[in-house]
């Protein structure tokens, strides 16, 4: 039942898509007597044309464009609908690396968490205030809010 | 998620109660040089919506 009806979908939609899709039309055109002249050209054209149209989304995304153009390029390049916890990109709104040129903070606060190994007391004082300096710092370059601490001293792991 | 460490239980508890964005530490294994345990970790910080922040990979050479 399932095959059926999987069969009879591809089916339609290769139908659809042969008479509706500009690659198709163009294609068809040119596999005929007077039109086989103009393949190389066309098909030239069309890896420019496909290229350009690549280059540009990708570039529209890594820009922070809409989720729309992550989309499209997902599905062009995978040639099926994204799954957003497969696809390898940002389609769910959230990147998963993220260079410091793409950062863009949220309105929602920080907080930080240091972890100070067993020793004497007073590395450990240091060791907070190091990491503490170096968490202030970042988050002064990253424009983010600081909201709460939480520090473990004397614990390894 | 066995960790003896009281204030991360805090901040796990505090990340899962409350709207925060980032977690930020100063290196990465802050949070635990242990993987299975960083992976832990960074499953409860993801479920609550929390970005982890390594500060030394975002402080620049010249105050590492």
């Amino acid at each position: 039942m399932i095959f059926v009806a999987s069969w009879a979908l591809s089916s339609r939609l290769y139908g659809l898509a042969q008479r509706f899709c500009p690659s198709n039309i163009v294609i068809r055109r040119v596999h005929t007597r007077t039109g086989i002249k103009w393949g190389p050209l066309i098909g030239a054209a069309g890896v420019i044309v496909y290229g350009l149209l690549l280059v540009a989304t990708g570039t529209i995304v890594r820009d922070g464009g809409p989720g729309s153009a992550t989309r499209r390029r997902c599905c062009c390049v995978t040639g099926n609908a994204p799954t957003p916890p497969t696809c390898g990109c940002p389609c769910t709104g959230r990147a998963g690396v993220m260079s410091a040129e793409d950062w863009s903070p949220s309105d929602l606060p920080a907080v930080s968490y240091i972890r100070v190994a067993p020793t004497t007391t007073d590395e450990a004082a240091r060791e907070v205030e190091r990491q503490r300096a170096r968490i202030a710092l970042a988050a002064q370059r990253l424009g983010l809010r600081m909201a709460d601490e939480f520090v473990d001293v004397g614990y390894s792991g | 998620m066995s960790m003896g460490r009281p204030d991360l239980r805090r901040l796990l508890d505090h990340v899962a109660a409350n709207q925060v964005g980032y977690c930020v530490v100063a290196t990465r294994d802050r949070l635990s040089e242990d993987p299975e345990q960083a992976a832990d970790i960074d499953q409860a910080l993801d479920d609550a919506l929390a970005a982890i922040v390594v500060a030394a990979d975002n402080t620049g050479p010249a105050a590492n």
